[in-house]
């Protein structure tokens, strides 16, 4: 018979209720990762599974749902942080490289790519649960969302990632998508990911930028670093006020996150 | 099985000689330095298979032991390393598998929440560790016929071929 608990705090009122099945977790550490999660002040849902009973919570950012469970293991039980980043992608091709470059520059966990479909991109970290308590994992909370922003994201624009609760909306979406959009990276995925010489636009269109991007066309990808302005930026203001090159860029920069 | 808690270890601010004193303790054998002359930035340990490496960076708000090892080189079957690196990705929980440049050489790294750490602890890690490198680094090396690191560092094989 499963036992409800209340998890809500009376100074953070939200739909936060765990519900405490069988778990090869002991009670003790589920209450202590509850605690942690109210710490946090972000509403928690608990996951549950039918053959393993209570698997962890989930917390739903803007940007991404995470997973937090307990996993028994032989030295003991171990805390999982998992985010999916994208479901669906538009460069599969490019997944393994954006894969490994994030793995490479990544400070905590792992990028995962699971093939589909949907094909998956997923930031993963676990941590043994003794070598941690509230104020560090609220500092390891911390530290796997910045990985997510400077790191994940990037290789999700990188193989044009789809968000992972709808297949039918790119992460480029700015409505949707309150990612980091630091210029430096996206130049790099773009540098990446740009052909050595054509690349296919539609007949008459130009090249924006005359750079080391540029191939005489207005493929946003061969736009060159002036396509990736300041992407808060009305694209139509910026045609008004910047110069041409600079202008058109920023346009083009918004057409493909549109 | 004792029935493990979340930490009761006060947390502390770890440094290398600490470290090292516990990992020479505990392992019983030759503890190196890493990094410049009269400037460590890390330790290492050598094993017949690979060379183990230990640092701590306070890059991100939470402190952090990484370990570390670079574990083999050259691979000669390139179309295979990412898949591959992918694959053993998908099977390790903790720690991730990739490629490094310049030159090409396979690299495991594995970080641990620096504040709660002690002797017992960080020796449970670092033989787990080593475990996993081990288990997935010589079937890697074996996969894509690369080189181990070791003898990249001994005999300088492989530093001719083409990256």
């Amino acid at each position: 018979m499963a036992t409800v608990i209340r998890t809500s705090t009376p100074d953070h009122d939200c739909a936060c209720e765990a519900i405490d099945l069988s778990s090869p977790v002991s009670d003790a550490c589920w209450r202590a990762l509850r605690g942690w999660l109210q710490g946090l002040q972000l509403p928690f849902e608990p996951t549950l599974s039918e053959d393993a009973g209570l698997v962890g919570y989930s917390i739903a950012l803007r940007n991404s749902l995470i997973g937090i469970g307990l996993t028994e293991r032989p030295t003991g039980p171990v805390l999982t942080l998992t985010a999916v980043l994208c479901r669906g992608m538009d460069r599969e091709t490019a997944a393994l490289g954006a894969v490994d470059r994030a793995n490479r520059q990544l400070a905590l966990g792992q990028l995962l790519y699971v093939p589909g479909p949907p094909a998956e991109l997923t930031l993963h970290a676990a941590v043994a649960l003794d070598l941690l308590d509230g104020e560090s994992f609220a500092l390891l909370f911390e530290a796997m969302l910045g990985e997510l922003n400077n790191v994940g994201f990037p290789a999700v624009m990188a193989v044009g990632g789809y968000h992972p609760t709808d297949y039918a909306a790119p992460w480029g979406d700015p409505m949707r998508a309150p990612i980091d959009d630091d210029p430096d990276d996206i130049v790099q995925d773009l540098q990446a990911l740009a052909p050595r010489s054509g690349c296919g636009a539609a007949q008459g269109d130009r090249c924006s930028s005359q750079t080391d991007l540029g191939c005489g066309c207005s493929d946003t990808l061969h736009a060159g670093p002036a396509a990736v302005a300041d992407p808060g930026q009305d694209p139509q203001a910026a045609t008004a006020s910047g110069p041409p090159d600079e202008a058109e860029g920023r346009a083009a920069h918004s057409r493909r996150r549109r | 099985m004792a029935d493990l808690q979340p930490t009761s270890v006060p947390a502390q601010r770890l440094d290398l000689p600490l470290v090292r004193q516990w990992l020479a303790e505990a392992l019983q054998t030759d503890i190196e330095w890493t990094g410049p002359v009269g400037h460590p930035d890390g330790l290492a340990v050598t094993y017949p298979t690979h060379l183990q490496q230990l640092r701590i960076q306070d890059r991100l708000p939470l402190p952090l032991v990484v370990l570390e090892t670079t574990f083999c080189a050259f691979p000669r079957r390139r179309r295979d390393v990412l898949p591959l690196l992918a694959q053993a990705n998908s099977q390790i929980e903790r720690g991730r598998w990739f490629l490094q440049r310049d030159p090409p050489r396979l690299t495991y790294a594995m970080e641990l929440p620096a504040p709660h750490l002690d002797r017992e602890r960080l020796v449970r890690e670092w033989q787990r560790f080593c475990n996993e490198a081990v288990v997935f680094g010589i079937e890697l090396t074996l996969r894509t016929r690369a080189v181990t690191w070791l003898e990249v560092l001994r005999t300088g094989k492989g530093s001719a071929q083409p990256g």
